[in-house]
């Protein structure tokens, strides 16, 4: 097979590479999020909505700060209308003062004058905006500028026998090119005595495993283990053990790489290699916060099938469960059923899976995207005030 | 671990309806068609038979393991016996416990801020 170490994507002037051009109309608190999306569907732009950006305190409060400037700062982002409300602690005018090198506006819906001339001034804003990004080219782009977010979720035993080992191999083929690859922390509680002894020093060693010390100590606070919750129900059903086993079977899916560095949730990757992130929390909440670190694009495993997607990265969907490709077709863009079956390696099929990579970043669509699955969370710490 | 150590030459040996996936595994995995109770496979040259009905996805012990010992998967520990396993035993929930506090204290104090880590 003829490996490609290019792509067609939208250079931005700080170098970084887009493999999508989208105008994102960016909320920033609950209260601005029916007004944004309304802005967003009339004008063409996809919406980045949530349910944060006021009283918040402290590291909650950065967090959803650096998610949402991590966000807008992505490379597949064209262009940004900001969409405030006027009184919560993440401002508008902040926000969009923290993108340097493509067009950019904030408005407010107080200063507006309520919803409905809200609404008519941001349509107005975003289909100039629209326009102008609508005329920029692809050109061909070294891979060596994708980061590519790995998650899994609905996992069953194919999962860790199949479509993560597959993901693997492409993970390690990206990195052997000076590509990037960011992987959550939240499938991988099991396996810090593999992943600390891969760390690239004893510092990034200390920051894996306080993560994992820091999760058992917030959910002993909270009066229960967290070993209660993981394995999930439905990973014990399909066979799924312990969470030692569950974890063994997610990391495979960032390759073999030496483990770079260890980031905060939503924090910007920033060199080649393998990179570890704290995704706490649920799917959306992880892929999230891994495209706010820059990727381009998600690779998400299952073995149930699930259909999430974000507005602003192709989320690729990859499994190993052959009936479960077949009832959820809709959703599922890749099966690495042939491992399973022993008709292809887990290097052939990894290698199948890269350049199934490198066709969503050249512009073809995955069912996420065709689907229209939009779904963004940002995480929280600390209990709400 | 199995007293006896398997050969394997690839990622994934043994027959087509179970893959063991490393030579240090004492369990396999069932894939195809779940294995009914008294359905038998071949395994490095042994017959071992499903005591248990086991389900697709699930795992097969390959030998005996007391309670006590490591469960092994993907060549790693995955879990500890609760209870005595037979070869052709369904191993999961009811007779494995988890064993992540132990690996974790292996290398380090989750307690300790201080630097504990050693390769």
């Amino acid at each position: 097979m003829i490996k490609r170490n290019t792509f067609w994507g939208y250079e931005r002037t700080d170098g970084q590479v887009g493999i999508r051009n989208h105008l994102l109309v960016v909320s920033t608190v609950h209260c601005s999020a029916v007004v944004a999306q309304k802005i967003a569907d009339q004008a063409g732009g996809v919406a980045i909505t949530h349910q944060q950006g006021c009283m918040q305190l402290g590291e909650d409060l950065e967090q959803t700060k650096r998610v949402l400037q991590g966000v807008v700062q992505n490379p597949n982002c064209g262009a940004v209308l900001v969409v405030g409300l006027g009184c919560e602690q993440i401002h508008a005018k902040e926000l969009a003062e923290t993108v340097k090198d493509k067009p950019v506006a904030y408005i407010n819906i107080h200063a507006e004058g309520g919803t409905p001339k809200t609404i008519v001034k941001g349509i107005n804003i975003a289909k100039k905006m629209i326009d102008t990004i609508s005329r920029q080219k692809r050109i061909q782009c070294s891979v060596s500028k994708l980061i590519l977010a790995v998650k899994c979720g609905g996992s069953d035993p194919t999962s860790g026998l199949a479509a993560n080992p597959a993901l693997g191999v492409a993970s390690d083929l990206l990195i052997g090119l000076d590509g990037a690859v960011v992987m959550g922390t939240e499938s991988l509680y099991g396996s810090e005595h593999i992943l600390a002894k891969r760390a690239k020093s004893p510092e990034i060693a200390q920051k894996i495993l306080h993560s994992f010390a820091d999760l058992e100590r917030d959910s002993l606070q909270m009066g229960h283990s967290f070993k209660e919750a993981n394995p999930t129900p439905g990973n014990k059903l399909r066979g799924i053990t312990t969470m030692v086993e569950k974890a063994l079977g997610a990391m495979t899916k960032g390759g073999t790489a030496p483990i770079s560095g260890f980031l905060n949730a939503g924090e910007r990757v920033t060199e080649p290699g393998l990179w570890i992130m704290e995704t706490r929390g649920g799917d959306v909440t992880g892929i999230s916060v891994q495209a706010a670190g820059g990727a381009q694009l998600v690779v998400f495993t299952t073995g149930w099938g699930n259909p999430v997607g974000l507005p602003i990265a192709p989320v690729i969907k990859v499994t190993g469960n052959n009936s479960t490709y077949k009832r959820m077709l809709d959703n599922l863009d890749f099966d690495t059923n042939d491992i399973i079956t022993r008709e292809k390696t887990v290097q052939e099929v990894g290698e199948e899976l890269f350049n199934k990579i490198l066709d969503i970043a050249d512009g073809e669509l995955c069912k996420a995207e065709i689907l229209g699955h939009n779904e963004f969370a940002i995480p929280r710490i600390g209990s709400a005030i | 671990m199995c007293e006896k150590e398997y050969q394997s030459s690839s990622l994934i040996t043994g027959e087509r309806n179970i893959l063991v996936l490393s030579p240090k595994d004492n369990t396999a995995t069932v894939v195809g068609a779940s294995l009914k109770a008294g359905d038998s496979f071949r395994f490095d040259g042994l017959i071992v038979k499903a005591m248990k009905n086991i389900p697709f996805g699930h795992k097969v012990a390959l030998c005996n393991i007391q309670a006590g010992e490591y469960i092994y998967k993907y060549g790693e520990i995955i879990g500890k016996a609760t209870e005595t396993i037979y070869p052709g035993d369904h191993v999961h929930t009811h007779n494995v416990e988890d064993v992540v506090d132990e690996l974790r204290h292996q290398i380090s104090s989750p307690n300790s801020r201080s630097d504990k880590f050693k390769e």
